[in-house]
């Protein structure tokens, strides 16, 4: 473009100058709004491409995402496709194992099943050869047979002559039988006989140590007041005294004697007549013969006979004994208890007991519980007594064949049970 | 004999009889005035316990029956061997029985609380060789 401004000296006309560059101006802005125009126009285009291919590719996205899904969907499908196909393929497993036992037993039993055919033609020549063994031992048994019959008639001639042989014996084994009865029956009686003489001198000890205890005893006394009474330096008043000491025991010897005697002559009486003797009435006498220690005693005495009242025996002992043991139970009681005796029979089996139990001072058994039953021993001395009625009882009880026995406990009471065999 | 070398007596017996004649028997004798019976086995042993449980008792002897009805001779002897040593040492005893069965002879003599064994009654002259024989111990 000419500079204009520069030439002041050139005076153009200015205006035309302007409008002339004005007009190249707008000259020129037309071109570049068309040029714009033109710009603007591909931009529109570029744009409606753009559009274009973005709704297509939302499309194909669409597309693409149904396509997934059906293929999660063919995939889910195939897994449990293929877990239906292992449990089968489990299944026929199991059932192939199945198959191979049931094959191994069978080849087994086709096995056995030979070995039998294999054993049984075994056996069938074993009965053959046995079939023809039994003709042989038949042939054999037959000309056994014919000799048996021979040897038979031999032996009837000779059993003959035993039933007569036999009926001899028969005699002598009869003969031997009774002597055999009666050797049993001396044998008893030998038995019965050591007994006896053991007990005999079981007495007899008894006795020896009674008569070195208790005959002594009232021997000594006498001889020491003998001597007191030749001592010098006694006075009258001594002397008064000893002959009385004296005659005590001369009483006391004299007393002994006789309980030995009568002792003696018990054991003497065993073939004394028995008579039927009922426990009611032997208790009724001898409760009214004691009414007086009964009474004053306040003892109560409960009786009770219902099973088995009358037994034969002999009465004077049985008196005895019922009263000998109901005075030691009163004799006996407990001072701070009403006495109770107790009187009962029964049976066990064939035998007859009587039982008699008190609540009194009873008897310390441990200590010298085996001489409960001895002569002239003692175990309680706040109570006169000589030490005999214990000892009485069960002489009588053991001379009619019967037992006794005794329980106690030490202020509880004592009970006796008295057996009797019945026959 | 000097009254203070005397030993006191005591006589255990159910018999009052035979502990009237030892009792007059020392008496007279010795003319010793302590003797003391019991008929009573229990009364005789709780007054031994008693009296020596004191301390200043004086030696004893004690003629010891064997038969008797609460407690034997045997019995009493098991309890004195459960006194005290000292009781024991002052207590000398001497079986007095009427019993002349060899058993109890042989059991008392083989019974080292016994010191010797006496068969009724007591004479001057069993009382004489049981009190040398007292003194030799």
């Amino acid at each position: 473009m000419p500079n204009f401004s520069k030439s002041n000296t050139v005076t153009p006309d200015p205006l035309r100058m302007a409008n002339i560059e004005l007009a190249f101006q707008n000259e020129d802005r037309r071109k570049r709004a068309a040029e714009l125009d033109i710009a603007n126009e591909e931009l529109a285009y570029q744009n409606e491409e753009k559009e274009k291919r973005a709704a297509e590719l939302i499309i194909a996205n669409k597309e693409l995402a149904f396509q997934n899904a059906e293929k999660e969907k063919r995939a889910l499908e195939l897994v449990i496709a293929n877990r239906e196909l292992i449990f089968q393929n489990e299944e026929k497993e199991k059932r192939a194992a199945e198959l191979i036992i049931a094959n191994r037993e069978l080849i087994f039993q086709n096995e056995e099943k030979e070995k039998l055919a294999a054993e049984l033609i075994i056996a069938n020549k074993e009965l053959l050869f046995q079939n023809e063994e039994k003709e042989k031992r038949a042939v054999e048994l037959i000309v056994a047979y014919q000799k048996l019959v021979y040897q038979n008639e031999e032996r009837e001639k000779r059993a003959a002559e035993l039933v007569i042989a036999n009926k001899e014996l028969l005699f002598q084994n009869q003969e031997k039988e009774k002597m055999a009865a009666a050797l049993v029956l001396a044998e008893a009686e030998r038995t019965k006989m050591v007994a006896d003489i053991v007990q005999r001198n079981k007495d007899l000890e008894q006795f020896s140590y009674i008569i070195s205890h208790n005959l002594r005893a009232p021997v000594a006394n006498i001889s020491g007041v003998t001597q007191l009474l030749q001592m010098p330096g006694i006075d009258r008043y001594d002397e008064k005294n000893f002959m009385q000491d004296l005659s005590l025991s001369v009483k006391k010897l004299d007393d002994v004697i006789m309980d030995l005697n009568y002792i003696l002559q018990l054991k003497n009486s065993e073939d004394k007549k028995r008579e039927q003797v009922k426990f009611s009435e032997l208790l009724n006498d001898i409760t009214l013969s004691l009414s007086d220690l009964i009474t004053s005693n306040d003892v109560e005495i409960i009786s009770d006979f219902s099973i088995i009242d009358e037994i034969p025996t002999l009465k004077t002992y049985l008196y005895s004994i019922f009263l000998n043991l109901i005075t030691n139970s009163v004799k006996y009681r407990r001072q701070d208890a009403t006495p109770v005796i107790e009187i009962t029979s029964q049976m066990l089996r064939d035998k007859i007991q009587l039982n008699f139990k008190d609540n009194g001072l009873g008897i310390d058994l441990g200590t010298r519980g085996d001489q409960v039953f001895g002569l002239y021993k003692r175990f309680h001395n706040h109570v006169e007594g000589k030490g005999m009625g214990l000892f009485m009882v069960k002489t009588q009880v053991e001379s009619m064949g019967g037992k006794i026995s005794i329980m106690s406990e030490v202020n509880k009471g004592t009970e006796f049970k008295i057996e009797f065999e019945l026959n | 004999m000097e009254q203070e070398l005397l030993p006191d007596f005591l006589v255990i017996d159910d018999d009052p009889i035979n502990n009237m004649i030892c009792n007059r028997m020392i008496q007279l004798s010795l003319a010793v005035s302590s003797v003391q019976t019991f008929t009573d086995p229990g009364e005789g042993l709780a007054h031994i316990q008693v009296k020596y449980a004191a301390g200043k008792a004086k030696k004893t002897i004690l003629f010891l029956d064997i038969n008797m009805p609460s407690m034997t001779g045997w019995e009493v002897l098991d309890k004195f061997s459960g006194f005290a040593s000292e009781v024991q040492d002052k207590v000398k005893i001497f079986m007095l029985s009427s019993s002349v069965d060899p058993h109890d002879i042989e059991r008392a003599s083989s019974n080292t609380l016994v010191a010797g064994y006496i068969t009724k009654s007591l004479s001057q002259a069993k009382l004489h060789s049981t009190f040398s024989d007292y003194v030799r111990n």
